[in-house]
């Protein structure tokens, strides 16, 4: 393997550009996970963190730079996809469960056709995987028949059959009612205890300073500050972080 | 002299119907097929098959079905190529089919959310397991309601076969029509046995709608879970 990797580096990224059109939404950005770590991304609005975990997960086309996850180049490509094969998760703000498949079946479908899983095994995993996340009452139930809460829990389920060497949270909870953000920011939580590296995306500063090793704050597709969360809370040493953090905490 | 009972319940009509349903279903199924390689196409990234997928759908829906189906029944067979009357049919029907298919399908694809594309991708799906297992099991709800109106107008527009001599009902009760002199019975027969055919597939195609309301009505709020939101 190569030397990052046995230093548990899993994910590094270097001089990463993304433009959309003529307007870049992403200026050379670097960036580094390893292995059981927890980040968390907060930022406004359109500063660039959905787009920057878009890119790690092989869903956008980049400009310039490069990511590396476990010693793989990630890109948009097929080649890239296939290389993968599902080691990266994702879950989504608005939860993107099948719409036809009922809940099992989300969970079983990637396994079964990326990995061959048999299914047994497949439906075995995926229901221990919803006892997980709570939802053992909900396994042939359709995603429109389940709370905002439900479904992404089950779309964490989904993400974690693969076994992903990280999983992706992209505003998680930011669609939920208050009263269902705690049931999944509960299995998050859980995940992240599980030994998961995760990169997190997320408005809740009590859960990001809590659950997250490491902190980067992002403003106009640029990291302007990243340390260890704790650091970052009490002590930022950008003005536009501390300014950030008043505002998002008042 | 005959009436309408027995033109309606002769073995003639009853081929001819038989025929009429043959060329539809070919035609139709051939059209699906054709129309869903299109709409892939046309949804895909490969940018060399754009122009000529658009081409083919504007000739095949800015002319009239009557010219393409003489054309290949007539003006084929002079750059040497020969069909049978029947195989010709079948084979304007199906191309024609086809470009009204390809759109149908095309915008049965667009309407699903971008984000169950994006969800399949990053766990690992090839592009063809995308589009057969999340996009077009759920293209179909918007894709049945108007083919079960294209197999009705294509049950209806394999009429037009008759002119190039296909042995198919119109034909059937027109040639017995003028034997007899009778064109009230015959033309009555072969109407109501049309109106047989497309009642079933009228029919057919409520049940398979309202098989469709009922997944619909399981799920109510299809985008409430699977929406993407930017
Ligand atoms: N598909 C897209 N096409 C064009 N612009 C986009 C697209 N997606 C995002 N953007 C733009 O990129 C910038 C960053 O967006 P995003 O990554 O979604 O920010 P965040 O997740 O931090 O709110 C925004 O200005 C947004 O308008
Ligand atoms: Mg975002």
């Amino acid at each position: 393997m190569n030397r990052e990797a046995s230093n548990g580096q899993l994910l590094g990224i270097s001089g990463l550009r993304k433009n959309y059109g003529s307007i870049t939404v992403l200026h050379d950005i670097a960036f580094e996970q390893a292995s059981g770590e927890s980040v968390v991304i907060v930022g406004s609005s359109g500063s660039g963190k959905s787009t920057l975990l878009r890119c790690i997960a092989g869903l956008e086309d980049i400009d310039d730079g490069t990511i590396l996850f476990d010693g793989k180049k990630v890109t948009a490509g097929k080649d890239s996809r296939a290389a993968l094969r599902g080691e990266i998760g994702m879950v989504f703000q608005s939860f993107n469960l099948f719409a036809h498949l009922t809940v099992i079946e989300n969970i079983t479908l990637a396994p079964r056709l990326v990995r061959d899983t048999p299914r047994g095994q497949a439906d075995e995993r995926a229901r221990d995987l919803l006892e997980q996340v709570g939802l053992s009452d909900k396994v042939h139930s359709y995603p429109g028949e389940l709370s905002g809460g439900q479904a992404q829990r089950v779309a964490i389920a989904r993400a974690l059959a693969m076994d992903p060497k990280l999983i992706l949270f992209d505003e998680a909870t930011s669609a939920l009612d208050p009263e269902l953000t705690k049931e999944v920011l509960d299995v998050m939580q859980g995940v992240i205890q599980g030994g998961m590296t995760v990169t997190i995306v997320t408005h809740e500063m009590n859960f990001a300073r809590k659950a997250a090793d490491r902190m980067v704050f992002m403003e106009h597709g640029r990291i302007v500050e990243q340390g260890a969360t704790e650091d970052l809370f009490t002590n930022p040493r950008q003005e536009r972080t501390a300014r950030f953090l008043s505002q998002i905490m008042a | 002299m005959p009436g309408f009972l027995d033109y309606f319940f002769s073995v003639n009509f009853a081929i001819g119907a038989g025929i009429t349903l043959a060329l539809t279903l070919l035609s139709m199924f051939l059209g699906i097929v054709g129309g869903l390689a299109l709409a892939l196409i046309k949804t895909s990234r490969i940018r060399a098959l754009q122009a000529p997928t658009d081409l083919y759908i504007w000739l095949f829906r800015g002319t009239p079905i009557l010219l393409q189906l003489i054309f290949i029944f007539n003006a084929l067979p002079q750059m040497g190529l020969r069909f049978s009357a029947f195989t010709s049919a079948v084979i304007a029907l199906s191309l024609n089919e086809s470009a009204y298919m390809a759109e149908i399908i095309r915008a049965g694809i667009e309407s699903v959310d971008k984000g169950q594309r994006s969800a399949a991708r990053v766990l690992g799906l090839r592009d063809g397991q995308i589009m057969r297992h999340v996009v077009l099991p759920q293209a179909m709800r918007l894709i049945i309601p108007p083919t079960g109106n294209q197999f009705i107008g294509m049950l209806k527009m394999s009429a037009l076969a008759s002119v190039i001599a296909v042995q198919d009902l119109l034909l059937r009760a027109q040639r017995i029509a003028s034997a007899n002199f009778d064109y009230i019975d015959t033309l009555i027969a072969a109407a109501a046995w049309y109106l047989i055919l497309t009642t079933i597939f009228t029919y057919g195609q409520r049940v398979l709608e309202r098989r469709m309301d009922v997944t619909r009505r399981k799920r109510p709020e299809m985008s409430a879970a699977v929406g993407e939101a930017r």
